[in-house]
Order: C-alpha cells, then sequence, then structure tokens
C-alpha cells in the first residue's frame, strides 16, 4: 500500500497554510486566474447576493499540472525536496493545460449567464478569497478554522447576505462546516438549486455524480432533474452510477498518494465508459482528476450543457 | 500482495455481491425497521457497558457457563490459554475477535494443533496470509491461487484446474476428520444476548455448528461490543447482519445457551448429552469500554460487522486488504483499528489519511454509522499529533 509520508503532509499544510496567508488561496498563482473568465461580464463588486467560486475550477488546471511533479518526485517515498522548489517558482514550473483553463472560464461563464436570466448578483473579483476546504479535508481543523474566520470577516465588511455557490466543496464547506466552526449566519444556496435553463441539448451521457452532491447534501436527483429538462439523454447503471455505489474519481488524494489516486480515476474511468462515452461532471475536482486520466471520453462538466 | 492479482479478485465478486445484498433488502422490507430498534438496543449497551456486561457475566453462570471478561488481548489469550492447556487438538470457526487478539498462533506456541474450519480462514492459515474482508477472509483468493496452496499445502497431486465445488470438496474431507477429533472447538459470536447468555452465530458452511457443538469443550471468544440487552434483539441482530451480509436467509442461525444436557431420565439433569461438557465464553474489552466514553469514536462500536462499507468504498476496493491492520481493513477497519490500538496510533492514522470520503460506507451501513466522520476525527487526532 503506498503510505503517506508525514513530513510530506506536514510540508503541504506548511505550504497551503503559508499561501493562504498571503493571498488567501492555497496555491501561488497570480490572483488574476481567478477573475479572468468574469473580466468582460463586468458583475457588480458591490452586491449583498455574490457568486462565490472560491476559485476552485480556475485553480483545478494548476492542481492537475502540480499533481503531474507529485507523481514524479513520489511524497510517498519521502522525496519531496524538489516539490518544495517548484512550488516556491509556482509560475515558473507549472503550465496549466490551455484547454482545461479555457474550459473551466467558459463552464463559470454559462452559470452566471444562467444565473443572470433569474436574478441579480456580483462577484468579488480580486477580493474572492479561497474557502479554506482543502484544509478541512486534509484535517487541519484549527488551521480551518483560523483561516474561515478570515473568510468570513472578508464577507462581513462586504455585507454580503447570500453566497451562491458553484461546485460541491465550496457548498459543503460553506453549508455544513462552516456554521460548526465560525460564527456564520449568510444564507448559502448552490446554483444547481437556481437555474432554469430552457434549451434542448442533443446529447446521450451518463453521470460521475460529486460525492459531497450525492451522499452528502442530499443532490443526488437534482442535477437529474435539470438533465432531463434540457433532453439529455441519461445512461444510469445499477452500481456504476448508483447513489450509494458510484464512487469517488480519486481526487481527494491526488496530493497525498498520487500514486493511489491515479488507479481509483482510472478505474472510474474504465467503469463510467461501460455505460457512455459522454461523461458529466459536477465538480471541478472531479473534472481535473478524471481528465487525466481519461482518453477517448469526453470529460463534460453539467455547466457546460446549459449555456 | 500483487494488485493485479487483487483486482481480478474484487472484480469477480463486487458486482454481484452489491446486487444481492441490494435484492435482499428490496425482497424484505420490514429489514429496516428491525436495524433501527437494533441500533437503539447496542446504543443503551455501549452507553452503560459496565451494567450489562455484569448482566451477560452472571447468566452466562445461571446457565450452567464459565464466564470471563478480558482487558486486553494478552488477558484474553492467558484466559483461553489456561482453559485449553498444551497438546490439544483445536477446531476454531472463525472469529475475528480471536485474530485480533493473536490466540491461533499463541494457543499454537503452546503446542497445540489448532485448525480454522471456515473455509475463507482455512485458506489463509494454509497460506498464511491475513484475511481480506470480515466475512470473506479470502476474498483476494481467486480459484486459481487456491487450487495452486491446496495442491502445496494439502495434497500434492491437487490438479490446479480443478473447480470451485472440487476444491471445496477437497477441504470439506480435509476438514472432517479434524473436527471429530477435537478435543476443544473455539468459535465467535455474531450477538450475546445479557437477559440470557445465549450465543447466536449464522453461518452458511455449518463449520460453526460442528465446532462448537462436536468438542467436549466449546469456548466462545468475541467483544464485549456484541452484547444486546436481550434475546429478542439478539435475533434481530442476526436477521440484520445476515441480510446486509448477502446471505439472508443465512442457512444456519446457531444459539448455544450453556453446555449440553439432558433430563431424559428421571428428570435428573445431566450433562454432557451429545454436544460439549464445557461451555466458556470469554468477553473482550481491548479498546472498546474505553472508545466507548469517546464523543466520536464510540459510533464504531455500533458496527455488526456485515462487511457491506467494504464494497462500497472506492480505497477498499482500488487498494484491497492492505488498507487496515488485520484483521480489520476497509471503511469499518479504519475506525476499528482506532478502537483496538487508539486514535493517534501512526498505523490507524496513515489509514485515515487514505480515506476520500465518498461517502458509499454511509449510505449502506445497516447501523447509520457516519463512517467519514469518524475517520475524519481519526484523521484530524493523528494529524494534531505529528503536527507537535
Amino acid at each position: 500500500m503506498e503510505s503517506i509520508s508525514d513530513s510530506w503532509i506536514i510540508t503541504l499544510r506548511n505550504l497551503i497554510i503559508k499561501n493562504l496567508k498571503e493571498n488567501m488561496l492555497p496555491l501561488p498563482v497570480s490572483k488574476s486566474i481567478c477573475y479572468e473568465w468574469a473580466l468582460d461580464l463586468k458583475l457588480r463588486k458591490n452586491c449583498d447576493t455574490i457568486l462565490y467560486t472560491s476559485c476552485l475550477y480556475q485553480l483545478a488546471p494548476y492542481i492537475n499540472a502540480f499533481t503531474k511533479y507529485i507523481e514524479k518526485f513520489g511524497v510517498s517515498k519521502g522525496r519531496f525536496s524538489s516539490l518544495v522548489s517548484i512550488f516556491s517558482k509556482f509560475s515558473f514550473f507549472i503550465q496549466p493545460n490551455k484547454e482545461l483553463v479555457e474550459k473551466t472560464n467558459k463552464i463559470l461563464r454559462n452559470i452566471a449567464n444562467e444565473l443572470s436570466k433569474v436574478m441579480d448578483f456580483g462577484y468579488l473579483y480580486e477580493d474572492e478569497p479561497y474557502s479554506g476546504a482543502l484544509l478541512y479535508e486534509l484535517g487541519f481543523e484549527d488551521e480551518f478554522k483560523e483561516y474561515a474566520e478570515k473568510v468570513v470577516e472578508l464577507f462581513e465588511s462586504k455585507n454580503i447576505k447570500k453566497i451562491i455557490t458553484v461546485d460541491p466543496h465550496t457548498h459543503y464547506i460553506l453549508k455544513v462546516i462552516y456554521p460548526k466552526f465560525v460564527n456564520f449566519n449568510i444564507d448559502v444556496i448552490n446554483y444547481l438549486e437556481i437555474i432554469k435553463p430552457n434549451k434542448k441539448v442533443n446529447l446521450t451521457a451518463t453521470i460521475h455524480d460529486s460525492c459531497l452532491y450525492a451522499r452528502f447534501l442530499n443532490m443526488y436527483d437534482l442535477p437529474r432533474k435539470i438533465l432531463d429538462e434540457i433532453g439529455v439523454l441519461r445512461k444510469e447503471h445499477d452500481i456504476i452510477t448508483a447513489k450509494d455505489s458510484g464512487g469517488c474519481c480519486g481526487g481527494p488524494l491526488e496530493s497525498l498518494a498520487p500514486e493511489i489516486s491515479r488507479k481509483i480515476a482510472e478505474k472510474r474511468i474504465q467503469d463510467l465508459t461501460k455505460v457512455s462515452n459522454n461523461v458529466i461532471v459536477l465538480c471541478p475536482i472531479c473534472l481535473a482528476n478524471l481528465s487525466r486520466v481519461a482518453s477517448n471520453v469526453n470529460i463534460i462538466d453539467f455547466a457546460e450543457l446549459i449555456g | 500482495m500483487n494488485s493485479s492479482l487483487w483486482d481480478e479478485a474484487i472484480n469477480r465478486v463486487l458486482e454481484p455481491t452489491i446486487i444481492k445484498t441490494k435484492n435482499i433488502l428490496n425482497n424484505y422490507k420490514y429489514l429496516y425497521d428491525i436495524a433501527e430498534k437494533l441500533r437503539k438496543a447496542k446504543e443503551e449497551v455501549i452507553k452503560n457497558f459496565d451494567y450489562y456486561i455484569e448482566q451477560t457475566i452472571k447468566s452466562i453462570e445461571q446457565i450452567g457457563g464459565f464466564s470471563y471478561l478480558a482487558r486486553d488481548a494478552k488477558e484474553a489469550r492467558r484466559i483461553v490459554g489456561e482453559i485449553v492447556g498444551s497438546g490439544k487438538k483445536i477446531v476454531m470457526s472463525k472469529s475475528m475477535v480471536a485474530y485480533e487478539i493473536g490466540l491461533r498462533p499463541y494457543l499454537i506456541s503452546k503446542g497445540n494443533e489448532v485448525w480454522e474450519t471456515d473455509l475463507g480462514e482455512f485458506l489463509i492459515q494454509l497460506a498464511d496470509e491475513p484475511p481480506s474482508h470480515l466475512l470473506a477472509p479470502a476474498l483476494h483468493m481467486t480459484k486459481e491461487r487456491v487450487a495452486k496452496l491446496l495442491k502445496e499445502k494439502i495434497d500434492r497431486n491437487i490438479d490446479e484446474n480443478k473447480s470451485i465445488e472440487e476444491l471445496v470438496n477437497i477441504v470439506r474431507n480435509f476438514l472432517r476428520s479434524k473436527f471429530f477429533n477435537a478435543e476443544i472447538g473455539i468459535s465467535g459470536a455474531n450477538v450475546i444476548a445479557a437477559d440470557t447468555g445465549a450465543i447466536l452465530t449464522i453461518e452458511n458452511e455449518g463449520n460453526i455448528r460442528m465446532t462448537s457443538i462436536i468438542p467436549p469443550v466449546n469456548i466462545v471468544v468475541t467483544g464485549i461490543d456484541k452484547i444486546v440487552p436481550t434475546l429478542e434483539f439478539a435475533f434481530y441482530e442476526v436477521m440484520i447482519q445476515s441480510a446486509f451480509g448477502t446471505m439472508y436467509p443465512p442457512t444456519y442461525v446457531n444459539l448455544s445457551a450453556g453446555p449440553s444436557s439432558t433430563a431424559d431420565i428421571e428428570i435428573k439433569r445431566v450433562r454432557p448429552a451429545q454436544g460439549p461438557k464445557e461451555f466458556h465464553v470469554v468477553l473482550v474489552d481491548n479498546g472498546r469500554s474505553k472508545a466507548a466514553k469517546d464523543p466520536i469514536l464510540w459510533e464504531a462500536l455500533l458496527c455488526i460487522r456485515c462487511g457491506r462499507c467494504y464494497f462500497h468504498c472506492p480505497i477498499y476496493r482500488n487498494i484491497g486488504p492492505s488498507w487496515g491492520i488485520p484483521p480489520y481493513n476497509g471503511p469499518t477497519g479504519v475506525m476499528w483499528n482506532a478502537v483496538i490500538h487508539g486514535v493517534t496510533n501512526e498505523n490507524v492514522g496513515k489509514t485515515a489519511l487514505l480515506c476520500a470520503h465518498s461517502g458509499g460506507c454511509k449510505e449502506v451501513c445497516p447501523m447509520k454509522i457516519n463512517i467519514p466522520e469518524v475517520i475524519h476525527y481519526i484523521k484530524r487526532s493523528y494529524l494534531k499529533m505529528i503536527r507537535k
């Protein structure tokens, strides 16, 4: 079994925390990558309802590129000094896949366009912070709490009353976890609960559920209902796409045990393609982790279908 | 073990197992109500362990058995070792607790001849390997591997191309004489009823019945978490465990409450009749009562070991049995290793770090244990420790 190195996980924690302190993002990327998708949309910055990306879709291509190095230098074997150097010269080493960058930007534009048909909302652009979900998921709760307090402070300073999330990790962390750790009175809603797309899509596809939506947020049926409404021919399977046995993309392990993470992703793709070659995902981490192992498979984000 | 061998083995069993359990639960809908009642009964025991342990011990003595409470693995081995002595022929039915306390190697080291009689457990005994699943310890072995193993260890003339039916028959014949010559049978318990001291076990093979009936001495080794308040709940437990563990109805439900006896001559109670003359029950704590006081880990004690969560976990499916500390692996195994070895144990912490919180385990758990939450707690406790 691939074993996780204590020193690596502590190093990773330190790198993330240092970065969160510097620019409220978990990776040392330029803040502009988070909001370039919205530059020409000219969304209002001062609105008490905001679309909140937590920069997760935007970070996905960078996470993928970094994971390649994690695989190469073998954190599980304790040889990670090179990774620390890469982290410190991130923009020099990390070249994200351009197609994936375009794809994630388009996903966010589609969501914003669809939302704008039914409600008013703003966007924080360069002031938007990362949620801290990664710290919580890794298990660093004290650090998470400390950081979450800062995020809440920022939201409050901008008089935010309602947050619209666009991915399962951010939705879960704000909706379920924040209230357990910090004083958090902001209304949190997910874009899937709001949008009313009226287009028709000619597509036959299967679904790779987000673990958090399907099994922690009771949102297994909602995306299916919308897909049915827009005419997607859903291919389901008793085990592969069932709520209780569908399973994970392997993404949560990519920074800790990349070999296991890859194996899970490969097996998942193998299973999904038994059902359809078009696979709909609802999460940037799934999008990234499945994309890195997929060949001859179309990984389509749900939001690509609504624009 | 070799990862591609594991992939091959799990691929053969995964889909049929998941579907079979789903069909059982669809066909016998009353099971969900019973599961809910059982959870409440188990909660009651976990919150009042001392009371129910004492009641269980008294009940076993009232029915003519001997009962013992072992604080840890070492004490449990010593107790069983004293009952057994040395130079004995022993048969064992599969018991996770016996594996947990290292009973088989201990008894062998004391000069006893010990045979596991559950087919899967027998195979891992021959191969000297840890079990790969709670209910199917040799899940990782394909039939080809089993044939090769039996050829090496039992009979050189075994043809490696034998069918599964033939392989099972070879083991059946091999174990027959072991049962009839055994002086001691060591079995486990799926559940113990505190009000009556009755031990219930479920099985398909018939080896537990033979282990607990044929030898003149029956020793039951089990954990205090298996106690339920009454015999009514004990029957609920065996129904739920067998259904969620993919065998409903189980072929056999065995109830043992005391040594064998007869009063057929002049209504005088005489022991034994055809079954064992001695009935011993060793209740093992080994971290359980401590875990019961833990505000989060206590939930692990609700686990009835149906093993269903394994098949719904992407980590277990991909890594296999090495995800854990034998005999406990899979999602419930992460929790159970924390019960036994402590939440800050390095190996326990490292297995918890590999959880990807897919949540499949909690979806299918009959006791509705929030397994991802318990694993997250182990993870954060371990990280807190290594950060210091």
